[in-house]
């Protein structure tokens, strides 16, 4: 943590070795963020690309006394969606979700089937690489963040500025909507 | 107690439940076995989820990203020092000349200086001459105004006054035939 403070600071100063070493502790978990958003591995490079020339041109509006990564974070997800604006991506918001056919009841049948058990782990795998790019953009960011960032539902909560309760409640729905749609496959 | 739902079982997995919660979920799991089935569905599911493949970047990837922000810029201490290096370098040149030349460069330098004043010289009666057309054009252009306002006072003297009808009719005329003529682009914005 000391070590990323000092790296901020000489990359104020103009460091570049320092900044390397942001971009190269970040680059992984952010091109897996931003490529599952947007589906496709070129774009989401070009896009890094942007984010970390932001973060670089933001830095010195960066509060030490708030957490370095959730600063990030936020800064990608503004930039997704700037990009999805600019390209009039349709994004859809939570309560048009609630219109789009899923439901909670849906999601919750009582004699429900085991989708994991099914497959075979690699094959499950597969298969909820391609459910995710179906879910709803809104549900997708806060499941990458969870459970391919793993950010804690505190952190996820700072970035979209949300209660706790709503983002531990989208995170359930968007597991329970990417193993309905992984019922419907079948 | 009640069979455990989805969202009590993710937080059970995750170790989301307070400890007193989470005792009495697995009591309840111990004792019913669709709920185990659910678990181990879940669980399955939360395995599955948490190892899916993470996408690597290119190796240049960092470098890539800092050939962008870190251009090289031109600052002004390198101008400085450019702009230096060209003065030395135009003086050696001018010294070396000196050197080479040896005693034919004071020859050339008077001859260059003579050059150079009969260059000065015609440039200044080139300036004189113009100047002379220059005053010649405004007394035409003064010349021309003055008859332009004889004209004018002559039109509308009392004593021609009929004139003025006949100049109003023709212009009228005029915006007529203007009119007729641009009517598409006036009326129809073709």
């Amino acid at each position: 943590m000391n070590d990323e403070r000092e790296y901020i600071l000489k990359s104020l100063d103009g460091n570049q070795e320092a900044f390397a070493m942001i971009i190269q502790k970040y680059q992984t978990p952010l091109l897996n963020y931003v490529g599952r958003m947007v589906k496709d591995k070129e774009t989401a490079l070009d896009l890094l690309q942007e984010i970390f020339l932001k973060i670089f041109t933001s830095l010195r509006q960066y509060k030490p006394h708030y957490p370095f990564r959730t600063w990030i974070f936020k800064i990608a997800s503004n930039h997704v969606i700037d990009f999805w604006r600019k390209r009039r991506v349709e994004t859809y918001s939570l309560d048009d979700e609630e219109n789009h056919g899923f439901s909670l009841l849906q999601v919750l049948p009582l004699q429900e089937k085991s989708v994991a058990r099914k497959y075979e782990l690699h094959q499950l795998r597969k298969k909820i690489e391609q459910a995710l790019q179906k879910l709803p953009a809104s549900l997708r960011e806060l499941f990458i963040w969870r459970y391919i960032n793993e950010l804690s539902y505190e952190e996820i909560a700072e970035i979209k500025n949300l209660p706790l309760g709503t983002v531990k409640n989208r995170i359930f729905q968007a597991k329970e909507k990417l193993r309905l749609l992984l019922e419907k496959e079948e | 107690m009640k069979c455990l739902d989805p969202e009590t079982i993710y937080l059970f997995l995750e170790e989301g439940l307070p400890s007193s919660d989470a005792k009495d979920v697995q009591a309840h799991l111990d004792t019913c076995p669709r709920c185990q089935l659910l678990l181990e569905d879940r669980a399955h599911f939360l395995e599955a989820i948490k190892s899916l493949p993470r996408w690597q970047p290119p190796p240049d990837f960092t470098d890539q990203v800092l050939a962008k922000i870190f251009r090289p810029r031109l600052d002004s201490q390198r101008v400085i020092f450019s702009a230096l290096g060209l003065l030395v370098f135009f003086s050696l040149c001018f010294l070396t000349l000196v050197v080479l030349t040896g005693p034919y460069f004071l020859r050339t330098l008077s001859s260059f200086s003579h050059q150079l004043f009969v260059g000065g010289e015609a440039c200044l009666l080139f300036l004189v001459k113009a100047g002379k057309v220059i005053i010649i054009f405004s007394k035409l252009g003064l010349n021309f105004l003055q008859q332009g306002r004889e004209i004018l006072s002559l039109l509308f003297s009392w004593e021609r006054l009929g004139v003025i009808p006949m100049i109003l009719s023709s212009f009228f005329w005029l915006s007529i035939f203007a009119l007729w003529a641009f009517r598409r682009k006036l009326f129809l914005g073709a």
